[in-house]
């Protein structure tokens, strides 16, 4: 059962770690891409 | 000719019986209860084909046989209906509020922690089921609460409880409304699940909407290859609604494509459920399993909604982590459910509806480590 713990945690670990990277992600896109005021592409 | 070729009859065997009676009860839920009908009617009819005696349409050259070959075991149904749901997907809410992502990640749980369990009941130490390390991985995708990516990984993983898994993911879907709020209730006190969050959000660009998909399969593939082709299909679904200019294309993926491979799926999925390899008490177990992993996967972005809520001072209601598992948009419906029964005024929707969508993509993510894992554990 060694083997399924480190299963599990390598496994949540690559989950974390991906989506830690897209929450970076889309703060920096919501920052760079920012609505234009008065534009109609919000 | 033998004389039994003739009658189906006189080849039918008390399981083919309870199959064709399994396929029939799938209708009727379908039906006249009106559970999931665009999955369980074909694929209660599939059963039924599949089950009829000497009816040949499982064997090689047969119309389920050669639909299992081309749009199964290819993983290429799967990955078409991926490209209609992420025409479905608005990620608004995800983009809005990027911290829900980590709701998505922690239900991911669900995941591991049947795999875990189902590993332990079966080869890695109890040995009371027929379950190797691959199927307890295929058992455990049951908690993506994703259909395409249970069948995909399972597939991939060639085990041989895939059909079982497969309807197992999909019935569970259904029942969200009855798995999750006893949970939902359990794990919060009424205090918390009053809590009102804010319904204004910072607004989100078109240019943002358009290159959200394109990084996201940039940002999931170079972590998880293994997952490109899942969040590929995906995100270029999405490509097509948020593009502005491929409406045509949007329609076609959300409706015409995914409706007929829908039809296909269903009927290949029911197709592979003969008596032989399903009447087997690992197929019992596979649906105990189904239960635990939508509960682990609740109770985990539950406890990490309530981590949020401390940690932001009171001002994330702990109930939008339910919302986290994939079954998208059951689960931030039955949020916003148990959140309007502890307080009227209390519309958590959309921001459940961006832990459901985060959950959507964090349980490709996850399909894709468990099969980047696998060879080096298995």
């Amino acid at each position: 059962m060694l083997n399924a713990t480190w299963f599990v945690l390598a496994g949540m670990g690559i989950v974390f770690t991906t989506l830690s990277v897209l929450v970076l992600v889309m703060t920096a896109l919501n920052r760079w891409l920012r609505p234009t005021p008065g534009a109609k592409d919000a | 000719m033998p004389d039994g070729e003739l009658l189906g009859v006189l080849a039918l065997t008390w399981q083919a019986a309870v199959m064709l009676g399994l396929g029939g009860l799938l209708i009727y839920l379908g039906i006249a209860k009106e559970v999931e009908p665009v999955l369980l009617v074909p694929i209660g009819m599939g059963i039924i084909l599949a089950n009829i005696p000497l009816g040949g349409l499982t064997e090689a050259g047969g119309l389920l046989a050669v639909l299992r070959k081309a749009g199964i075991d290819t993983e290429l149904f799967p990955l078409l209906i991926f490209i209609g749901v992420g025409a479905m997907i608005d990620f608004g809410s995800l983009l809005q509020r990027p911290y829900t992502v980590f709701l998505g990640a922690a239900a991911q749980f669900g995941i591991f922690g049947t795999f875990f369990l189902a590993y332990f009941l079966g080869d890695g130490g109890l040995r009371l089921f027929d379950f190797s390390f691959k199927d307890a991985v295929s058992i455990g995708i049951i908690g993506s609460a994703d259909g395409p990516t249970s069948i995909y990984v399972a597939t991939i993983l060639g085990s041989k409880y895939a059909a079982s898994i497969v309807v197992a993911a999909y019935s569970y879907m259904a029942l969200v409304p009855i798995i999750q709020p006893p949970i939902m209730r359990a794990l919060t006190t009424r205090a918390e699940r009053r809590l009102v969050m804010p319904a204004r959000a910072p607004r989100v660009s078109r240019r943002t909407r358009v290159v959200f998909p394109i990084v996201t399969i940039l940002v999931v593939g170079l972590i998880a290859p293994k997952a490109t082709p899942l969040i590929g299909t995906l995100m270029f679904g999405n490509l097509l609604r948020e593009a502005g200019v491929l409406e045509r294309l949007s329609q076609a993926a959300q409706n015409e494509m995914a409706n007929i491979v829908t039809i296909l799926l269903g009927l290949t999925v029911g197709g592979m459920m003969v008596a032989d390899d399903f009447l087997r008490p690992e197929t019992i177990m596979i649906y105990v399993m189904g239960v635990v992993a939508f509960a682990a996967g609740t109770a985990a972005g539950l406890i990490l909604g309530k981590v949020m809520y401390v940690a932001s001072g009171k001002r994330i209601n702990p109930l939008i982590g339910a919302a986290g598992i994939s079954a998208f948009p059951m689960c931030a419906r039955v949020v916003q459910k148990v959140g309007l029964e502890a307080n009227p005024h209390n519309h958590l929707l959309m921001h459940a509806a961006g832990a459901n969508t985060a959950g959507q993509i964090a349980s490709v993510v996850a399909g894709g480590a468990a099969l980047v894992l696998v060879p080096f554990f298995a």
